[in-house]
Order: structure tokens, then sequence, then C-alpha cells
């Protein structure tokens, strides 16, 4: 059974949406017919509103769910940053990462019971991606701007792929 | 002095004499000049160019005395323009950069090469603005063209540098021209047997 991230969102201190990616765009087994393409379309937009739904939601969460976890220094003294589930809905699981920039990483897939996984990894990598986006000294610190850069897209995108591509 | 040996003096005087700055720091610095140069000159690259340019020249003329005094005793008088290419790519840039770009392109006169960057250390986390002329006009690491020009020019050497393909700009390697124009005295003949 394959749990596969549904999409990656990255929200910015002050609640406004930096970027948001859903996996569908990233899936390269899609079939080429004319046909398919309109109804693709359809599907990639309303999942795209849904997961930023999802996204709006998981923010009422973020704070009383991180706010509760242990401090990460006393316990596991390897993964120091901490995320935690969100919240499941419509059969997607989201959780959330919450630096100490108030800004917010949320990472959604398929809700299963008993799974067992390690997001550490991945946070920790979305993490550097976006930290390489901002240390662009061209780039201007407006937070309503969302990210346009084709190169933190590609790097999400790798990341997500990686993750995919793993049987677990 | 053999190629190994002018590596190998590079290296130990980056690992034991120079002091080090973090990275991003400096990565960030020269980031923020840059972008601040392009903001003043409201998106006219060519005097970007100049005054980044202009900036690495006096950097230079400084940085040459640094750099002999910490490499006095280690490596001897050049003789020609390919030693010192060498001393430039292997020890300076070694020394101040932790780079060693690699020495190619000689002309047949032997008096212009080029240095090209595997990594610029200038350049990390950097991804030129979007508006179509930063990406054909703006030398992002044009300080040090300035910087190689200044410091050879103390060293009796005129010369001419400038980047002709950048790794910022999706060229596939970064590569800075080097020609020498002449020797300013006339004591010591070198690079034209």
């Amino acid at each position: 059974m394959t749990v596969k991230i549904k999409f990656v969102s990255i929200i910015s201190d002050k609640n406004s949406p930096l970027f948001i990616k859903s996996s569908d765009t990233i899936d390269e087994n899609k079939p080429e017919s004319e046909i398919d393409a309109n109804v693709l379309l359809e599907q990639e937009k309303n999942n795209l509103l849904k997961y930023n739904f999802l996204s709006h939601i998981s923010l009422d969460y973020i704070f009383t769910q991180i706010h509760r976890l242990p401090d990460p220094a006393s316990t596991n003294t390897l993964s120091n940053i901490n995320y935690a589930l969100l919240l499941v809905h419509d059969g997607i699981a989201v959780y959330g990462l919450l630096t100490s920039t108030n800004t917010k990483i949320l990472v959604g897939m398929d809700a299963h019971e008993n799974v067992d996984i390690d997001l550490v990894p991945t946070f920790k990598a979305l993490q550097r991606a976006y930290i390489s986006y901002v240390c662009n000294p061209f780039l201007s610190l407006d937070d309503k701007v969302t990210i346009q850069s084709k190169k933190f897209d590609n790097s999400v995108a790798a990341i997500v792929r990686g993750w995919n591509n793993m049987a677990r | 002095m053999s190629q190994k040996s002018v590596r190998a003096i590079g290296e130990d005087i980056w690992k034991n004499k120079v002091d080090k700055i973090n990275a991003e720091l400096f990565t960030l610095t020269y980031g923020s000049i840059v972008a601040q140069l392009c903001k003043d000159y409201v998106g006219d690259y060519k005097r970007v160019n100049q005054q980044l340019d202009l900036m690495g020249y006096r950097i230079g003329l400084r940085l040459i005395e640094d750099f002999l005094a910490r490499t006095a005793g280690a490596i001897t008088r050049c003789h020609s323009l390919k030693d010192s290419a060498e001393v430039l790519s292997k020890v300076a840039f070694k020394v101040f950069l932790n780079i060693t770009p690699t020495v190619a392109n000689w002309t047949a006169d032997g008096r212009q090469f080029s240095l090209i960057f595997e990594e610029n250390p200038l350049a990390e986390f950097v991804e030129l603005p979007d508006d179509g002329r930063a990406s054909t006009e703006l030398w992002y690491s044009n300080i040090l063209c300035g910087v190689v020009r200044g410091a050879l020019e103390m060293v009796q050497m005129e010369v001419e540098a400038m980047f002709i393909s950048d790794g910022l700009k999706g060229d596939e390697v970064t590569e800075m021209r080097i020609k020498l124009i002449k020797i300013l005295e006339d004591e010591v003949p070198v690079g034209e047997d």
C-alpha cells in the first residue's frame, strides 16, 4: 500500500498562501489523448481548490497541535524539527510544520490507519528548498507575493517525486 | 614551480594561515550589494557591471598586498603569464574564496587565457530577476574581474578581465577571460618568449 503525497503548501507568517503545489501536476503518467485533457484540467483545478481549503482548515489546528508537542531537545535528539498530524479530511491527512519564523509548511497525503510514516527528512528537504529560495538577494520580501521561482518549484517537485517513487 | 606544488602551497595556506567567515554571511552580503546596485541604477545593468568592476578594482589594489604577505617565502616570482595564471587560480582564489578555477583556453601567443569556475560561492541561492534584461546583461560576479585587474596591475601587469559566460544566466560554465594588455615596467621580461 503506497501512501503518496498529494500536495505541499507553504503559508507565510501572516497566514497568506505563498505556494501550493498538488502532486497531480507532478505525476508524469497521464495519458496524452485529447479527450482526456479537458477532464484532467478540471480535475486538477478541483483538486487545487480542495487542497487550498484543506490548507486553510489546517491553519486553525496548527497552533493548538504544535504547541502541545514535547520539547524536541528533551525527547528525540535526532529529529530537531517537530511536525504533527493536523487533520484528516476526505481521505487526506495533513501534516504540518511550524518554523520559528511562523512560516508553515503543510504536506497532505493519503490517509491510512496504522501507518507509521517518518516525514522528518521530507520536511527538512522542503525547509531547505524554502531557505534557498528566501536567500535569493533579488527577492522582494513582500508577503503578499506568491512564490514564482521555477527553481523552487522544481525542487519541491523532485522531493515529492522522490517520496512517491519509494515503495512503501 | 610545478603544478602540483602550487596547488599544495595554496591548500596549505588556506588550511593554516587564513581566518574564515561563514559562507552564507558572505554570500548574502555580496547579494545585497548587487541587489542594491540594481535598485539604485534602476535596471541599467551595464552601469551595475561597471560599478562592480570598479569596486573590485579598488579591492584588488589592496588585496594584492595581503596576498603577497601571506605567500611570502612560499611562492617565487612568476616568470611568465602561465606562471601567473597558475598562482592566480591555485593560490589566490584558493586562499580568498576556497575555490580553484581551472586555467584553460590559452591563445597561441600565450597572452590570453580563461578561468573556468566549477563553483562560485558568490552566487549561491541566487536567481537573476525575471525582467528579461538581467539574464542577458548582468554579470553577477563582475566584482571578481575588477579584483583580478586591480591585483595584477600592482604587480606590473595590465590586463583586461571579463566574464564571457555565467552559470546564473543558464550557460553551462562560468568563464572569465583574461587578456594581457602590456607589462607595465621593463625590469623583468615576461611572457613573450
